[in-house]
């Protein structure tokens, strides 16, 4: 079931009403089960791949537990040789960890990539052969991620293994997250889901507001730029570069509507329950670099990208040594970066191929990577001409400045991984400023958007940006209309439901998540 | 508020917001399910779901009719009030867009259920092979609830809480709204069938204009395939049987005409296994594969047949000697005669000689005649008679309108070569210089008067002095003699902009500019009564054979008009296409080129003209 759909609110709202009318030490269990409802009814044979992932990670995790509770009443016998036994015990607990994550990771390989890799293939060869056209598990990217962390936890240390099988089971399935993330974490996650909740009326409203909130993202922006946006995606050289540029931008503001307007609906579901996931977004077109936006944009993999690959690697010897040669040949300040970009550049070719296979995605991940390393690098530059030209840090202009230049890079790079092709993306990238003039101003108007779309997208626009500006100065609209007139309130919810229910009944054909099937 | 007190109001809010949008739906009711309070807009309701619309039609009007066609679009093509003429019976056209003979089953048994039935006629064709029990997924091909049996809860909760869209659809295409059938209203609710008026005004004589305009109608894959669901068909058509039988229906059971791409498309053991299965269960028409199948002009699009060749497959079952029905279209199959009625029918493939049903036919105009005329464009009484003897001497036979109409409507002769001597305006010379010499050679024409200008010399309400026009006597006598028809050329939307004092003055039939649709189609309808009304008292004529269009100008909506008022002839002075009159479809009348004769025009001229 979508969750863009009456039916997935209606059953939401009967899993709620199901949990808080069952007695406290088994309401885990209706989790449990309307997870299982949730992703069954999406397909059962992905049922099967997450089974498999479920019961790998698991069996990995206790293995790991196991081993390091040895080793630790090894160490706590008195005499013992304690530097012998920690590198045996780390020799087979990586050993046990790679080998859970080859095959964790090799699952998604296979399932996401291997059909466009033999494609390649073939067309490098000349070959043709069927496409295996391989299932792709809803939410796969997400669970293989959520897992993956938890056993790096284990393996470090950090938790205790989830000995009951179904509650970890719950903990990988719980169905809000399933869809487009967030990717939780185990230790913030799996207490709150097993806990067994009271009502609690502030969280339940909270959570409707979310669902509302995202709900409307999503149905009055992103579904209606969805068609222009793709239209130009699909074929950029129809199309002069005013639009092609239009485009790109529109398709920013279309996927962040998407994205959070999602993520905000399932966060508010699991909110309904008690249950608080990770936060994913913080206003991320307000970000006054790349780095500061990926702070505020898809937190939640920016966490574990940070947690479990960036510091592994930016700790990691054969590197540091690296740097440390490098430092003997070009200079202080050029070894002390090296070990940072490089670590980041690899950080998001990760995010890159994430996203999907393809050069696009690399270029995507490259672009990123190297403008953020690009920014370290450049950092004290910077600084001295903001001194010299004497503007403030604290300045407007200057933050107004950084924030669209910051959108504006953002933008450009998704265009290399969301054209058809990479060549096409910098076509695209080109044509904007080398054919802007539009030929035919009526294609600005009809290029896949009617205007009373156009209308409906622009004012929703205006009051997500101005409840965002808002939040950016520190002040909640959401605790401002808890202070207005009752009757005020009642209107904006009712107006609220009225759109959805009005757009999303029998008829209504949802537009799936972009990251829905990644 | 308090969360608490929140949590109260919220539900509050989302039921308020679920009646709204019921009420929204239910009010505007885009699907006709609910009586469409408001709009009382059945054709665009019909247009959106006409399986759900045409039953609440026939709820609202229970005492309208006693007959039902079923079908699926091609169904469409069989004009209700034809029947009723056959059958002294009230027929209605249940047929719906994509429909199955699962739903022909449904329907059958909720009419004989719910209404006194005396007749049903069922169309089937190769698409009810091709498809069994599909359509009930989406909103536009849903099935009522009551002709399934479903839930009607469930099923108006459905319709109540669809998304609005399709509501406010409505309420923005009303304003839309023209006279001619859009995209959103092709239904006529009160017969069933489409509005096709558009497509039958077409002209559409040309064969090779009208398969280019239509290639893409006409293109199909021409692999040949079994059709998967005979069986399935049949035993519907099984349970129809039985069910008319126990209740005293009259069942007619028609296999509509196919194109023949849509023949070949499909093998002839299905064809002829779906026949001798049909002929097992009931007597049924057989119209699949004529002469009409092999020319183009017969058909709407690959899939479709004309109203034409539905109107003369019921003039065929009902022997209507009104109507042309050429010999090969039709055959009364039973359990009897099936098995050498197949045989013959793929032994002896049908044949179409161009000869047989069409002729190409010049038509020349001419205005006012002169001694000595001043301009070429006045043709001297000479000049005229060279021509006249001209196209006698190369075989050419001036016809009537009559002879025409004949032609097309019941199959009558026209002669090998024929030609349509035309006058517009209505000159006195017309009588004085050109009518002897037609008595002369006993040579056929026709003179298309301005209604207001008759017997006039001097311009309406101005009194300017024009070239004299003759009256309703001299009109008399030319008619009496058999050889002038009289046509029109409108009353008076042939006015003459210098004479006239005023604004608006009406050149042509065409709108004025800036002119509302109701205004112009009111000025239009009374430019015809008027003229209607004057000449059945002068000539106690009904109405005219033909209209000639003041300089030849007309859009579609006057096409409509006339088309609507009984005038089969439409004529203009556009010369970029031949006349081919085909026997069967009245559209080869419409919109005819006609190409201007004066003084200067030399013989060689002339017959290239006739097309010598």
């Amino acid at each position: 079931m979508s969750i863009m759909s009456g039916v997935f609110l209606l059953f939401l709202a009967a899993a709620v009403a199901v949990y808080y009318l069952t007695p406290k030490k088994v309401r885990w269990l209706v989790l449990l089960a309307a997870s299982a409802v949730f992703y069954l009814s999406a397909s059962v044979k992905a049922g099967a791949y997450l089974l498999l992932t479920i019961a790998v990670t698991y069996a990995a995790a206790r293995v790991l537990g196991a081993l390091l509770e040895r080793e630790r009443a090894a160490l706590a016998v008195p005499g013992a040789p304690a530097a012998q036994l920690r590198r045996r015990g780390l020799r087979r607990r990586r050993l046990v960890l790679a080998g859970a994550l080859v095959l964790n990771f090799g699952t998604l390989a296979v399932l996401k990539y291997l059909d466009s890799w033999l494609a390649s293939a073939q067309r490098l060869l000349g070959l043709t052969a069927p496409r295996l056209g391989l299932l792709l598990p809803l939410g796969i990217s997400f669970y293989i991620f959520q897992t993956s962390g938890y056993l790096m936890d284990v393996y470090r240390g950090k938790i205790k293994p989830e000995r009951n099988l179904l509650k970890y089971a719950l903990f990988t399935a719980w169905f809000p997250q399933m869809v487009q993330g967030p990717i939780n974490r185990y230790d913030k996650l799996a207490p709150q889901l097993f806990a067994g909740n009271d009502f609690d009326p502030d969280g339940v409203k909270y959570g409707l507001q979310l669902i509302l909130w995202g709900m409307l993202k999503k149905m009055l922006i992103a579904d209606k730029l969805a068609p222009g946006v793709n239209a130009v995606f699909a074929d950029p050289t129809a199309y002069t570069g005013a639009i092609t540029g239009l485009a790109a931008v529109l398709y920013s503001i279309q996927l962040y509507c998407d994205f959070s307007g999602g993520v905000d609906l399932v966060r508010g579901a699991s909110r309904l329950f008690g249950v608080d996931m990770a936060e994913n977004f913080n206003r991320p077109y307000f970000a006054v670099s790349i780095d500061d936006f990926w702070r505020r944009w898809h937190i939640s993999l920016g966490e574990w990208m940070k947690d479990y690959l960036f510091y592994p690697l930016a700790l990691s010897k054969p590197l540091n040594r690296l740097g440390k040669r490098l430092r003997g040949v070009f200079g202080r300040r050029a070894g002390q970066l090296f070990v940072p970009c490089v670590s980041t550049v690899l950080v998001f070719l990760a995010v890159g191929l994430w996203q999907g296979p393809g050069f696009g995605n690399i270029a995507y991940g490259l672009w990123n990577g190297g403008l953020m390393s690009l920014g370290m690098i450049c950092a004290p530059a910077c600084a001295r001409l903001r001194a010299a030209l004497r503007l403030r840090d604290d300045s407007k202009l200057l933050r107004i400045f950084r924030s669209l230049r910051t959108f504006a890079l953002v933008a450009i790079g998704r265009c290399f991984s969301q054209a058809p092709t990479f060549r096409l993306g910098v076509w695209m990238l080109a044509h904007t400023v080398a054919a802007f003039g539009p030929k035919d101003p009526a294609l600005l108007v009809s290029f896949g958007i009617g205007s009373v779309d156009w209308i409906v997208a622009l004012t929703a626009l205006a009051v997500v940006f101005a409840v965002s500006l808002a939040g950016e100065r520190g002040v909640s609209v959401r605790a401002w209309l808890d202070r207005r007139h009752p009757v005020l309130q009642f209107a904006v919810v009712f107006l609220a439901v009225l759109i959805i229910v009005a757009g999303l009944s029998e008829g209504y054909v949802p537009i799936s998540y972009v990251y829905e099937n990644i | 508020m308090s969360s608490k007190k929140w949590l109260v109001m919220f539900p509050c809010a989302v039921a308020l917001a679920v009646l709204t949008v019921a009420l929204f739906n239910i009010l505007v009711d885009p699907f006709g399910i609910f009586g469409d309070p408001i709009y009382d807009w059945y054709s665009y309701d019909e247009t959106n779901n006409p399986r759900i619309a045409k039953v609440r039609w026939l709820e609202d009007h229970p005492e309208d009719y006693d007959s039902f066609i079923l079908g699926s679009s091609s169904a469409a093509s069989y004009d209700p009030e034809q029947l009723n003429g056959y059958l002294d019976a009230s027929f209605y056209n249940l047929f719906a867009y994509g429909a199955d003979t699962k739903d022909y089953r449904d329907m059958t048994k909720y009419l004989l259920e719910n209404y006194r039935v005396k007749n049903i006629v069922l169309n089937l064709g190769i698409n009810e092979c091709f498809n069994y029990d599909v359509g009930e997924d989406t909103m536009n091909n849903r099935m009522h609830a009551k002709v399934t049996g479903g839930s009607l809860l469930a099923f108006t909760l459905k319709f109540a809480l669809t998304t609005t869209q399709n509501s406010i659809e409505k309420v923005l295409s009303r304003p839309r709204d023209t006279e001619l059938p859009q995209a959103f209203d092709v239904f006529v609710p009160e017969t069933g069938v489409y509005d096709k008026r558009v497509r039958d005004t077409e002209p559409i004589g040309d064969l090779a204009a009208y398969e280019s305009i239509y290639a893409a109608d006409f293109a199909f894959s021409t692999a040949v395939r079994e059709m998967p669901h005979i069986d399935e068909c049949l035993a519907s058509v099984r349970e129809i049987s039985d069910m008319c039988r126990k209740a005293g229906v009259n069942l007619i059971v028609v296999v509509n005409p196919e194109y023949i791409a849509r023949w070949n498309s499909v093998s002839e053991a299905s064809m002829r296994r779906f026949r001798e299965g049909l002929a097992q269960i009931t007597d049924y028409w057989d119209f699949a594969l004529s002469s009409l199948s092999l020319d183009s002009r017969y058909y709407y699009d690959v899939d479709h047949f004309r109203n034409a060749a539905g109107t003369m497959a019921m003039a065929r079952i009902f022997s209507d000697p009104e109507v042309y029905v050429p010999e090969d279209y039709g055959a009364f199959v039973t359990e009897e005669t099936v098995d050498a009625y197949l045989d013959r029918l793929f032994s002896e493939p049908p044949q179409a000689r161009m000869e047989d049903y069409t002729r190409t036919l010049p038509i020349l105009m001419y205005h006012h005649l002169e001694e000595d005329p001043a301009t070429s464009a006045n043709v001297s009484p000479e000049t005229f008679e060279a021509h006249l003897k001209l196209l006698l001497e190369h075989g050419y036979t001036p016809v009537s309108l009559r002879e025409m109409e004949d032609f097309v409507t019941r199959g009558g002769e026209l002669p090998e070569k024929p030609v349509l001597i035309t006058f517009d305006d209505g000159y006195e010379s017309n009588y004085e210089l050109a009518f002897p010499i037609l008595q002369k050679y006993g040579a056929k024409a026709v003179i298309f008067p301005i209604g207001v200008s008759v017997g006039k010399t001097l311009y309406k309400d101005t009194d300017y002095v024009m070239t004299p026009h003759f009256g309703f006597d001299e009109m008399r006598e030319m008619v009496s003699s058999g050889l002038v028809e009289i046509g029109s050329h409108t009353w008076d939307m042939h006015q003459w902009p210098p004479f006239e004092s005023g604004d608006g003055v009406r050149e042509n039939i065409l709108p004025l500019s800036g002119e509302s649709e109701e205004d112009y189609l009111a000025a239009l309808r009374a430019d015809l009564a008027q003229y209607d009304a004057v000449i059945r008292r002068e000539l106690g004529q009904e109405g005219f054979l033909a209209l000639a269009y003041p300089s030849g100008q007309y859009n579609t909506l006057s096409e409509v008009v006339l088309y609507e008022n009984a005038i089969p002839i439409t004529l203009t002075v556009r010369t970029d296409r031949p006349n081919v009159l085909i026997r069967g479809l009245p559209q080869s009348l419409r919109a005819l080129s006609r190409w201007s004769v004066d003084n200067a025009t030399t013989p060689e001229e002339l017959l290239k003209i006739l097309g010598a």
